[in-house]
């Protein structure tokens, strides 16, 4: 199981860092979603994994008995969700606008503010 | 008391939930935006005083324990740092008092200036890893959105570079945060660092500590990751990349320095060898790129990335644990950082009164706008006494006749060439004799750019060696790590 999910996160950040060398926008802003998602495993995967034992205890103990999900890094994974999520909301917005205004999609011909 | 350690942050929010209130009414988005910037910097002079006088506050939210909840924590360099966000915030929403923005800047900066703010302040005071990481998006996003207002083309092609490359960091220290998580089990900076000198594996810990300074570069515009700041920060409107200019590479360097003290201590040593390389290159970079500019703003920005090369050479030798490095290193830090908001802010306003950014083609500026040109632009080369010569000074006594020290000094010699020929050709060139070519500068214009900017840059002139010892105590506190430690770990009073 690890070893799979080690093997998704290295296809999810080599295709997002592939998607995102790409000429057109739409492919860098796909590539984003990508890494980010990929980081997010990332760290669902470095924290150890355990199969169905949530983070609850039994009345009048102070640990749990055995290993347990980590409440702390899901939360982890869930606020970094929610902060790529906000910012390819914004990504996407910025991609049209781009589009709208330059008329292209290429991100070659976006260089007229490099010399 | 110790519950004043959240204004920096809770200031800004609730301007922000102001400014929005007030959406309709641009008039009085100004005035909440200005009183807002006007109380963070009381609530930033208050803080400082506290810090002075009694020591570090710290906080942890919620009454957890101190490993356990979001911990905040302001010593002396945090403050010396939420003062300067602080003086800049002011300065800029004072410049949206005067100059009001209107046309197709629309009233959507103030809300934004101000949760800028508050991500900047909560990186300056965050005390654990993650959440560090939240304040660095918070300011990250503000900043996108910031950068592209308006819609104009430039803006939009130098957003687009900013947004991607900005992604890949955060992305970059996100997956540091998450392989520190697993090895350690905390991200408090206190514990962490804890874990760390103990940890083993050293080889992975010295990847780990790779992977963030190696996230903090490319926020800190070092080279091989400084493209970005050339290609995006003269294509935002002159307020805008003043206030950038001013803060968010700081920012970078801040956290590098504040990580590399607290929580990566036992690989202090690599991270200076990197921070040697990164600051020799991005020194280069910058003061030889400056001189091939003819846009004025991107010729600052090449000049940021060689002051942000120095900066690095600071750290590196103030993490080797050379107190007055160090502190010449935040003092260098606060007067870059007010000097050039001045620059880029100015070189803006000439620009969009000349119409154009082409320095081959600007001329005739004189009076204030001349001043605020030569005053910074001498700060920021390091003509005595000025604040600049002082860091600077700091820096080469304690590398004494090394390669960085000359790489220091060329770095000077390089800015100065830059800006004689701005100053050359925007200043000693008496305009074209045609009455019909370039506008006349509107007298409002000049006089609104006037204010904010002179606040700054008399700060910057004040910056002598009477205020080199509160940095130098500054540097002393956040050299002092085991004692740090022992104040996190303890928790709240």
């Amino acid at each position: 199981m690890n070893l799979l999910l080690a093997l998704l996160v290295g296809t999810l950040f080599g295709t997002g860092v592939y998607l995102m060398l790409r000429r057109n926008i739409v492919r860098l802003l796909i590539g984003l979603v990508l890494l980010g998602n990929g980081t997010n495993l990332l760290i669902f995967s470095a924290i150890g994994l355990v199969r169905d034992r949530p983070p609850i205890t039994s009345e009048g103990d102070r640990l749990p008995q055995f290993p347990t999900a980590d409440p702390v890094a899901q939360a982890l994974i869930l606020t970094a969700i929610v902060i790529s999520f906000a910012v390819v909301a914004f990504a996407l917005a910025l991609g049209s606008r781009t589009y709208e205004v330059t008329g292209t999609e290429d991100l070659g011909e976006l260089g007229s503010t490099d010399s | 008391m110790s519950q004043i350690v959240i204004l920096p942050i809770l200031l800004p929010l609730v301007t922000v939930a102001g400014c929005l209130l007030a959406y309709a009414h641009r008039h009085w988005q100004r005035w909440i935006s200005f009183v807002g910037a006007g109380l963070q910097v009381v609530a930033a002079i208050w803080i400082f005083a506290v810090v002075r006088a009694r020591g570090p506050i710290d906080e942890v939210i919620g009454g957890w324990p101190a490993t356990l909840g979001i911990s905040l924590s302001i010593d002396l360099a945090s403050a010396i740092f939420v003062l300067l966000t602080g003086v800049i915030g002011f300065t800029i929403a004072l410049d949206l008092v005067l100059l009001p923005p209107e046309g197709r800047e629309r009233a959507d900066g103030f809300p934004l200036l101000h949760a800028l703010l508050a991500g900047v302040n909560g990186a300056f005071i965050a005390a654990d890893l993650f959440n560090l990481f939240v304040w660095f998006e918070l300011l990250l996003i503000s900043s996108f959105v910031l950068m592209a207002l308006g819609a104009e083309r430039p803006a939009l092609e130098g957003s687009v570079k900013y947004v991607a490359i900005n992604l890949v960091s955060s992305a970059a220290f996100l997956c540091g945060l998450g392989l520190a998580y697993g090895a350690c089990g905390t991200l408090s900076m206190a514990d962490l660092g804890r874990h760390l000198d103990a940890l083993e594996a050293t080889g992975f810990r010295a990847m780990l500590t790779m992977l963030f300074i190696g996230a903090f570069s490319i926020k800190a515009a070092l080279v091989p990751f400084a493209a970005w700041l050339p290609a995006s920060y003269h294509t935002a409107s002159p307020r805008w990349s003043g206030l950038f200019a001013g803060l968010l590479a700081k920012v970078g360097i801040y956290a590098i320095l504040r990580t590399g003290t607290l929580v990566f201590g036992a690989d202090r040593e690599l991270v200076a060898q990197a921070l040697l390389v990164l600051g020799a290159a991005s020194i280069l970079f910058g003061g030889f790129g400056a001189l091939r500019q003819h846009r004025l703003r991107r010729l600052l920005s090449f000049v940021l990335v060689g002051q942000m090369g120095v900066l690095a050479l600071g750290a590196a030798a103030g993490l080797r644990g050379n107190a007055s490095a160090f502190g010449g290193t935040l003092l260098y830090i606060v007067h870059e950082g007010l000097t050039m908001s001045v620059l880029f802010l100015i070189a803006g306003r000439i620009e969009r009164d000349a119409g154009s950014s082409d320095i081959r083609q600007i001329s005739g500026i004189k009076g204030a706008r001349a001043w605020l040109l030569v005053l910074p632009g001498l700060a920021v080369i390091g003509v005595p006494p000025l604040g600049g010569f002082v860091g600077k000074v700091a820096l080469i006594q304690t590398y004494g006749p090394d390669w960085p020290s000359i790489l220091i000094l060329l770095l000077s010699l390089l800015t100065l060439l830059a800006f004689a020929r701005v100053w050359t050709l925007l200043i000693a060139r008496s305009p074209a004799s045609d009455p019909d070519s370039g506008k006349e500068p509107v007298a409002t214009t000049v006089w609104a750019t006037w204010i904010p900017t002179a606040i700054s840059l008399s700060l910057a002139l004040l910056l002598t060696s009477a205020t080199a010892e509160i940095t130098w105590d500054a540097a002393k506190s956040m050299l002092a790590v085991t004692s740090a430690h022992e104040r996190l770990l303890r928790g709240a009073p």
